[in-house]
């Protein structure tokens, strides 16, 4: 049993990605993403300075 | 190796094979022979490879022994075989990357970098290895490949995703191989299957030619039997390339010189999310570990839990954003899960994958304070030993946890902010299964890696 929010985020996503929406994607994308949810539920719980850069390898 | 009775020159080590074809008494063709012997032998029961080239490694072979019978000066590594897990390219194979899809691609033109560097070296390359499809996974239970077993139990996962790579070092059909490490990807499966792995500092390697997974966290590195030959490989695979825009240092560490090195250096042990999320088996044989080499002090890592969940969250992210092309166009040739998985990184808010990278940056200078106090950290690296194929959920200190995505829950705090890590197998008795203990330095310096692993050995409280 998946969140509602979940499930239409789901729907949502799966539609604006191109990717397939048949019900069973959609039932195993909605697990994984509330798996995923919880995740960062515990990661934007942290608080963090403003000025608390993104790390990138990027270089000019 | 005791004259009384033949030598085996499949379960040779690395370096007892360079050495025995540097001094004449084995031929670089006997060490292909005798290892492809083993892998014939033992394929039917592990299914570690996807590929055996037996005849262009019989040619390398020959080339070899050529050199040396024409007085050529040999590369530290000149006919020992090895592997490669299957994302590597070598010149003119597919690199498949545990998936259905990439068999439509064309073979590699090149050799990856570090295959390069080991053949540069001599070594020789007798194929490649099973693996989780696209490295998300930490189990090798492939739907396209099948199930690589562990050499110590069959019907027991080698671990993931490179498992191919472990067992096949494990179960001696290679002294040495490579494998990636995105989340625990080497640390994982060399815990399982009884052998060293290294993951080397975040950018320390060149992964030009390695197929990628999670651009922000990939690396890769050597599995072996035994210290000195990780320390062997790990020299060979450690050179400029600059055409690799990850790579970060240009020294290069001397890990086989580093292993003479016992500078005093401070230990301590890893304790709350790392102890709370290991079994007791585990622990005890931890502790066991801390107590042979007098290690008492212990450093804690506050909001590891929250490492492991940003981890998890880039990931999936990054991983589903790389696949997304192929899972619009064909999702089905996916393992179905995994495609649901990717999927689902894919469609993370925004918001929510940009906290977790910048939580990573904060954690990362919490986690450099801990180096203060100590030069090395001891962890464990598997929550518990190998499980069977198919667990669905395994028991941990009373909860019920996912199994196959929990077995890198240790290691993913480490890797996600780019530590160097050599794992270790600890001493067990006959009959149980293997046990791999973390040793985790500071950025950069593998070289207290490999002397405190080398002193662990001496006092008998590592295998060797």
């Amino acid at each position: 049993m998946t969140a509602p929010y979940i499930d239409n985020l789901v729907t949502a996503a799966l539609t604006a990605l191109g990717l397939p929406t048949d019900a069973a994607t959609q039932r195993g994308v909605a697990t994984h993403l509330t798996r995923l949810s919880s995740m960062a539920a515990l990661v934007m719980s942290v608080p963090l300075a403003d000025d608390i850069e993104t790390p990138s390898v990027f270089e000019p | 190796m005791n004259e009384s009775t033949p030598r085996d020159d499949a379960t040779l080590s690395a370096t007892e094979t360079a050495r025995a074809i540097r001094d004449g008494s084995l031929t670089a063709v006997a060490a292909v022979e005798a290892s492809l012997s083993r892998i014939a032998a033992a394929e039917p029961r592990l299914n570690a490879f996807t590929g055996v080239w037996a005849d262009e490694a019989r040619q390398a072979a020959r080339q070899i022994d050529a050199a040396r019978a024409g007085g050529a000066t040999l590369p530290p590594l000149a006919g020992v075989p090895f592997a490669v897990k299957d994302l590597f390219d070598v010149a003119g194979h597919i690199t498949l990357a545990g998936s259905k899809i990439n068999r439509s691609h064309p073979p590699a033109s090149k050799d990856a970098f570090l295959v390069a560097q080991l053949k540069r070296a001599g070594a020789i390359c007798i194929g490649a290895t099973n693996m989780g499809e696209y490295a998300y996974d930490f189990v090798t239970e492939n739907a396209h490949y099948g199930a690589t077993h562990n050499p110590h139990r069959h019907g027991y996962t080698a671990g993931g995703s490179s498992g191919g790579s472990a067992a096949a070092v494990a179960g001696g059909e290679v002294p040495i191989a490579l494998g990636s490490d995105t989340n625990g990807s080497i640390r994982v499966p060399a815990s399982y299957c009884g052998i060293y792995g290294l993951r080397p500092t975040h950018g320390r390697l060149s992964r030009r030619g390695a197929f990628p997974f999670v651009a922000s966290i990939d690396n890769v590195g050597p599995f072996a039997r035994n210290l000195a030959d990780l320390a062997l490989v790990f020299d060979a695979l450690q050179g400029r390339d600059v055409r690799d825009a990850n790579q970060r240092v240009s020294d290069a560490t001397p890990a086989v010189a580093s292993m003479r090195i016992d500078g005093g250096l401070r230990v301590a042990w890893l304790g709350g999310y790392f102890a709370d999320n290991a079994t007791p088996e585990v622990m005890k044989a931890i502790d066991a570990f801390c107590q042979s080499l007098n290690v008492t002090h212990r450093v804690q890592w506050q909001h590891a839990d929250v490492a492991r969940a940003a981890a998890f969250m880039i990931s999936a992210a990054e991983g589903g954003a790389l696949h997304l092309q192929r899972l619009q166009t064909r999702a089905a040739d996916f393992e179905a899960d995994r495609a649901h998985r990717l999927m689902a990184g894919a469609m993370q808010p925004a918001a929510w994958v940009a906290q977790a990278h910048r939580f990573r940056a904060w954690f990362r200078e919490r986690v450099r304070e801990s180096f203060r106090d100590a030069d090395i950290l001891i962890a464990p690296a598997t929550p518990w030993p190998a499980l069977p194929h198919g667990t669905a959920t395994a028991s941990l200190n009373g909860r019920e946890v996912p199994a196959a995505a929990s077995g890198g829950m240790l290691t993913q705090p480490v890797s996600f902010i780019g530590l160097p890590v050599l794992c270790a197998p600890l001493p067990r008795a006959a009959g149980e299964l293997p046990i791999g203990v973390q040793l985790i330095a500071a950025p950069w310096r593998e070289d207290q890696l490999f002397g405190f692993a080398a002193r662990a050995i001496r006092e008998g409280a590592l295998a060797a």
